[in-house]
């Protein structure tokens, strides 16, 4: 067994006090239940960027993908490299359609879209899988410290826990996205370190090259063998299992998104993750594994390694004191960043679709202090699961059988909810309830996924369930919808046949006028009592807005992200100096943006 | 099955046909149009995306089977 040295254990509870101190000092922006959950709508692209890749790499990432690197290649990068293909439904969709019609969770748009009912099957299943990988998380980061530091599985669980919760409690996602930044940072930065200080102890790039075998370097596995990583099972799980569910389902990732100060700037967000960071973490997660193969190679390291070491192995064979403890940092940061997100998340969905219905009549303030609440129980829950995942021989089995299993029936519900207007509710909750019942009858009887396998051998069937359960969900959706009625329900602006109204309806009722964007001006803040924002005729024309716009005014300093920004109506234009902005103190204060500041005004819709 | 340019085939033929339908339902319900300045943009930089990791794929195919 490995363990770090004073100087590690010293570097990894500075950072964990830095997160601490950094992620509460944050709550100061969480003034409401809006702010909990979306971060107000205010952040910049760069930020959801960063924090989505921080949520994207979870603590298992780094052992998981230097061991699947390490046994299979380069082509333990596959599942980073093929999101592109889901990405225009994503923008030109799913986006505008959660983001316009301002639904704080997947079930609300259940109930909005669908019914009751539907809703409430969507909550059941959307804490199952919250609660299970918030679990599966902390049960992965005790087993990391565990093989690392020699601290116990469940008191390394327990710390982690409780660190998440604390900032979470303070600070909701504001927090998330903040620690999600240097988190991000973090975790990029050990993962090339260990690639350079690993090519360099090799001799060089060209070294490193020459020592790996022609299979070892392609970028794709064999098409349906071997039966625990091949291509085409790994394809239909990653791409429409665990993609999907990403994009489409992940309740924090649709927050991220949801905190972003437009759909514009949630499109720049999402194009640069899939084309600049997803190659980057790709090689950041893998190559411990790819070092490890070609140390083997070299003689440096026993073939006769356990694959699920080679990352720690690596890191201990390649850095020196303190720099073990920062590769162990970002281990941590990796956890934290998911897991705070599904913390979020799960209080977003408590609150929001159970309490809210529960208690409609409470005020901002009673929710608020609940959400805080539920991300310590949360936390709680995840930790109390911990000895369950103890238990079984695998944990990438359990959690592949696990996701498999739940994600294809809410992902059919949610593609054709947003983009088949015929889709009816009957057909939404049937595919729920129907899917869950195949997926879990093909565990029980793997000979289900048979006429799906692509030749895959049946150790491999846990990847072909995802194909196996969107066929079945698919047929299930299509079947009921034609059977039966049509929905007399309005569902204007739910679906893609009708984003128009979706984005009348955000701007309570006025046209939206986002064909032609002006520029962005500079102004100065004074006071005035009035609603909106009063700027003058010029910069109105400067910003191609009418009144009734919706305007987003920003600290100008582009750096902060954001943090010190507001959307707000724009009133009638002022005669007074061009270059002022009147705004309400009230207003003033939620920005955040002190009286002396400059502001940047730009039009949002 | 046993050729390694089968699994780039296999994804870029079912990953293209996903990606292109999603093109093709935005163009028909009028979420993107191609007339539009800044909806043309966003359509070349979907193809653009496309073509990326196409050609990141085919030719680290290429280098390591050279």
């Amino acid at each position: 067994m490995l363990r770090g040295t004073a100087i590690d254990i010293v570097v990894i509870f500075v950072y964990f006090a830095a997160i601490l101190l950094f992620g509460s000092w944050f709550g100061r922006y969480t003034k409401s239940t809006k702010d909990f959950f979306f971060g107000g709508q205010r952040f910049s692209w760069w930020l959801i960027a960063f924090s989505c890749i921080a949520t994207v790499v979870g603590s298992y990432s780094f052992i998981k993908y230097s061991t699947a690197g390490f046994k299979y290649g380069f082509s333990s990068s596959m599942t980073y490299l093929n999101d592109w293909f889901l990405i225009p439904f994503f923008v030109l969709g799913w986006l505008p359609i959660i983001y316009f019609s301002r639904v704080t969770s997947i079930p609300e748009y259940f109930e909005k879209r669908f019914d009751r009912k539907t809703r409430i099957a969507g909550v059941f299943v959307l804490l199952m899988y919250l609660i299970g990988y918030i679990g599966i998380n902390l049960y992965t980061i005790g087993v990391a410290f565990n093989s690392m530091l020699g601290w116990d599985v469940m008191i390394s669980a327990l710390v982690i826990s409780i660190i998440c919760g604390i900032y979470m409690h303070a600070g909701g996602q504001t927090s998330v996205i903040m620690t999600d930044l240097a988190q991000s940072v973090i975790l990029l930065l050990a993962g090339f370190l260990i690639f350079i200080l690993g090519v360099a102890h090799l001799g060089g790039f060209s070294t490193f090259w020459n020592l790996l075998g022609e299979p070892f370097k392609l970028p794709f596995a064999g098409f349906n063998a071997p039966p625990r990583f091949n291509f085409v099972g790994i394809f239909w799980q990653d791409v429409f299992g665990s993609t999907m569910a990403f994009y489409f389902m992940n309740q924090g990732v649709m927050m991220r998104f949801m905190s972003a100060k437009s759909v514009r700037e949630g499109r720049k967000a999402i194009f640069i993750v899939v084309l600049l960071f997803m190659p980057l973490t790709a090689l950041a997660v893998s190559n411990a594994g790819w070092i490890g193969r070609a140390m083997v190679n070299a003689g440096i390291i026993s073939a006769n390694i356990n694959p699920d070491h080679i990352f720690v192995e690596v890191a201990n064979r390649i850095a020196m004191p303190g720099l073990f403890g920062f590769i162990m940092a970002a281990l941590t940061a990796a956890l934290m960043s998911t897991i705070d997100t599904l913390i979020n998340a799960v209080s977003a969905i408590t609150v929001n679709d159970i309490f809210m219905p529960l208690k409609p009549d409470r005020d901002d303030a009673y929710y608020l202090k609940l959400a805080r609440w539920i991300a310590i129980v949360a936390a709680i829950l995840g930790l109390i699961l911990v000895p369950l995942y103890q238990t079984f021989k695998s944990i990438y089995l359990a959690h592949a059988t696990f996701v498999a299993a739940v994600t294809p029936p809410m992902l059919v519900v949610i593609f054709f909810g947003a983009f088949w207007k015929r889709f009816n509710a009957r057909a939404a909750f049937l595919t729920i309830v129907v899917g869950c019942i195949f997926l879990g009858s093909s565990i029980a009887w793997p000979v289900l996924i048979a006429p799906f396998d692509h030749g895959v051998a049946p150790e491999g069937y846990n990847y072909m369930r995802a194909l196996y359960g969107i066929v079945v969900c698919t047929v299930t959706a299509v079947a009921v919808t034609l059977l039966t009625h049509r929905d007399t329900k309005d569902i204007s602006g739910l679906v893609i046949d009708s984003l128009d109204v979706a984005k009348r309806k955000f701007k309570d009722g006025r046209t939206p006028h986002d064909t032609v964007l002006g520029e962005k001006v500079a102004a100065r803040i004074a006071l005035k009592e009035i609603e909106g924002i009063a700027v003058s005729s010029a910069m109105m024309k400067r910003l191609q807005a009418e009144p009734g716009d919706i305007l987003y005014i920003a600290d100008r300093r582009w750096w902060l992200g954001g943090i010190h920004s507001l959307h707000v109506t724009a009133e009638e234009p002022h005669s007074d100096a061009e270059n002022v902005a009147y705004l309400s103190e009230e207003n003033l204060s939620k920005s955040g943006i002190g009286p002396e500041r400059q502001i940047l005004i730009e039009k949002i819709i | 099955m046993d050729s390694p340019w089968i699994p780039m085939i296999y994804q870029y033929g079912i990953g293209g046909a996903v990606f292109f339908a999603g093109i093709i339902i935005a163009l028909r319900k009028k979420m993107l149009t191609a007339a539009h300045h800044s909806d043309r943009g966003m359509l070349i930089q979907l193809i653009a995306g496309f073509l990326f990791y196409f050609l990141l794929h085919f030719l680290w195919m290429i280098i390591v089977l050279s």
